[in-house]
């Protein structure tokens, strides 16, 4: 089925279409879901919501851009969402720190535990991380999407960063010491 | 071997292409909730269709099927009572059969293009599914130091290769070289620029790459924050409740029938155009459907006409009247028929004056409406459009029938045919305009017709009102 035969099915909300959508995209839109979200559940509740909206807004892509582009955002706005919701940005007196090159030794840490370590960031610190490095938008919106300063998400991201490197090292350090007892 | 790697390098790495897949239970639940979602707004659209037919098949029937010939119902009872007070009236209906009718210019533009994959942002955003990337610097020393042109971080360097979703980001494929460019997060106009010229250098680039960082940073701020409100299914929800203080006038009328007497059935009825007004509280169970009640006071009216009427020494009286004092001895019956029946009465009686088929009997009602509508919105915009429907219950405070002669108005008394509590259906139109989110003003026309205003001890009476209601909304 061609985009634009699809398109016309999902606006009329035919649900072969819909169904269609799901299994082309379902997965990569789970990929984005579970790097936003704090767990599995979480992120398999964020990505129905985010089909749902899908679904109810298609008719507003116009096919002029990236229609994978359109969907992830919706995903992503979806999961920024369900944490306005929560409050999770009114984090305040948070004391904000440079930026720093931050390197880890990159031998055997595989994507699961990169992922665990992700959803294991304070709230904020992960849709800052994952809005910066893995999607690409600049500080300057990510300040106007989190309602946050742009030092702010500076200084999120730093954390973040250092978190994720400590975990990396923490890790790797603990692989170290389990092959060296067997 | 071990090798130190930037962190965000190394995320990047891992993240690119990352797919995951769900379990069998989200689609479930998308395939559910579509299902009620479906379910829901049809009903409603089909009770506004119903009820439109309706009210159509109402008004329809009731000039069709308005009776040519009601039968002449002999009511008139034999009033026991002595006579003290020679100025009985007799009221007689000298009718002849009548029939009882009556964001800037280049937002979408530009949101789109941001959407394309050869926009900056678009890159970066599918790095996972279709570019390489190439980490560069993110030191923000080093980079103040090294380009002067930006003092943000250099983000990453894509890139561009093919992509593996051809029907969603073909143009890309057009890129037979590797496009560089630099995707710096343009704090200002200087910025953008600067990037831009950077960017314009490299003869590859299609044109369009050369946007502004900063209009692709404002366009897609524009557009996330559309989505942000298009997505938040709580987007009412700081403005779920409204109160509205209405106003309408009503006019009153029946499609057939007497509220006072069968022998009034085909008279010349005349609705009087009163007023109502009250409160309403509204509650927005979704961005379409809002629930409504509140409270109304209503004022009603209408007149029979062509009634004659002429003193008797016989106390006749419609059984579904109760008298004042004053007027306890007057006398309304059938006008063919009592004029038939006491013509004796009154080619004997001297005191007969000349009587005028231009009186009326002017029946009044008033009541508390509680009424309990819906309403859903076939458009939600500056102006809104809603189809309404509902019902009232109306409780019976005010109830009256007058005479009213030439020159004066003599009250004869009250029904006692009208249920205390009765019940009316509801439909009607809305229309809005917002002033603010939280002031709107209203404008709805309603129908309501009437189910058991009268007990049926009189005639087949079918009232119904119309009002145009008016109000300001105030959304909280």
């Amino acid at each position: 089925m061609s985009l634009e035969k699809l398109l016309k099915g999902l606006i009329k909300e035919k649900p072969k279409a819909q169904a269609e959508l799901y299994t082309l995209y379902s997965r990569t839109l789970f990929g984005v879901s579970l790097k936003y979200s704090r767990n599995y559940e979480e992120a398999e509740d964020n990505l129905q919501d985010a089909f749902l909206t899908i679904f109810k807004k298609i008719q507003q892509y116009k096919g002029k851009g990236s229609f994978e582009g359109w969907l992830k955002r919706i995903v992503i706005n979806t999961a920024l969402q369900r944490y306005r919701k929560q409050q999770v940005f009114e984090i305040v007196n948070e004391q904000q720190i440079e930026q720093e090159e931050v390197t880890v030794d990159t031998e055997d840490i595989s994507l699961q535990f990169l992922l665990k370590i992700v959803q294991e960031l304070p709230d904020r610190y992960r849709l800052v991380f994952n809005l910066y490095v893995l999607d690409g938008y600049p500080h300057k919106e990510i300040a106007k999407m989190l309602s946050i300063s742009e030092g702010t998400s500076k200084s999120n991201l730093a954390r973040a960063r250092l978190i994720l490197k400590e975990k990396v090292e923490n890790f790797q350090q603990s692989e170290t010491l389990q092959s060296s007892t067997r | 071997m071990k090798e130190q790697k930037n962190i965000d390098r190394l995320f990047q790495e891992k993240f690119k292409d990352y797919e995951a897949t769900p379990s069998d239970k989200v689609w479930a639940g998308i395939v559910d909730k579509q299902k009620k979602r479906r379910t829901v707004i049809p009903l409603w659209l089909q009770l506004g269709g119903a009820a439109a037919v309706l009210a159509l098949l109402i008004l329809a029937g009731n000039f069709i099927f308005t009776p040519a010939d009601t039968p002449d119902a002999e009511i008139v009872l034999e009033e026991t009572k002595t006579l003290e007070d020679n100025n009985n009236i007799e009221i007689t209906n000298t009718s002849e059969k009548n029939t009882a009718v009556a964001t800037s210019e280049e937002e979408s533009a530009e949101t789109r293009e941001q959407n394309n994959p050869h926009s900056n942002r678009s890159s970066v955003i599918n790095t996972e599914t279709s570019k390489t990337v190439a980490q560069t610097s993110q030191n923000e020393k080093a980079d103040a130091g090294n380009n002067t042109a930006t003092s943000k971080p250099t983000q990453p360097v894509v890139t561009d290769t093919t992509s593996s979703y051809g029907i969603a980001q073909s143009n890309q494929n057009n890129n037979a070289n590797p496009l560089q460019q630099q995707n710096t997060a343009a704090e200002n106009q200087a910025n953008a620029i600067a990037a831009t010229e950077n960017v314009s250098k490299d003869d590859r680039l299609p044109a369009e790459e050369t946007k502004s960082l900063q209009e692709i940073a404002d366009a897609q701020k524009e557009d996330a924050i559309a989505d942000a409100e298009v997505e938040d299914p709580k987007s009412k929800t700081d403005t779920r409740w409204g109160i509205t203080p209405m106003v309408a006038p009503v006019y009153y009328n029946s499609f057939g029938g007497s509220g006072i007497a069968s022998e009034f059935a085909d008279n010349k009825k005349s609705g009087d155009v009163n007023f109502s007004y009250g409160v309403q509280v509204s509650y927005a169970v979704t961005n379409k459907l809002t629930v409504r009640s509140g409270i109304n006071k209503v004022d009603l009216g209408y007149r029979t006409e062509q009634i004659n009427f002429a003193p008797t020494i016989q106390a006749r009286s419609i059984s579904s009247i109760d008298y004042n004092q004053s007027s306890q001895l007057i006398q309304i019956a059938d006008g063919n028929k009592s004029l038939a029946s006491s013509a004796a009465e009154f080619a004997n009686n001297s005191t007969v004056a000349g009587t005028s088929i231009n009186n009326a009997l002017h029946q009044e009602l008033g009541y508390i409406e509680v009424p309990f509508e819906a309403e859903y919105a076939l458009l939600d915009r500056k102006v809104g459009i809603q189809v309404i429907g509902g019902f009232s219950t109306l409780f019976l405070n005010n109830n009256s029938i007058s005479l009213e002669e030439s020159n004066s108005v003599s009250r004869l008394g009250a029904s006692n045919s009208l249920n205390n509590t009765s019940f009316s259906t509801n439909v009607g139109l809305g229309l809005d305009y917002k002033f603010t989110d939280r002031i709107q003003f209203n404008l709805e026309p309603m129908f309501k017709y009437q189910l058991n205003a009268y007990t049926k001890t009189v005639s087949d009476f079918r009232p119904y009102y119309l009002g145009l209601y008016t109000g300001l909304s105030i959304k909280f």
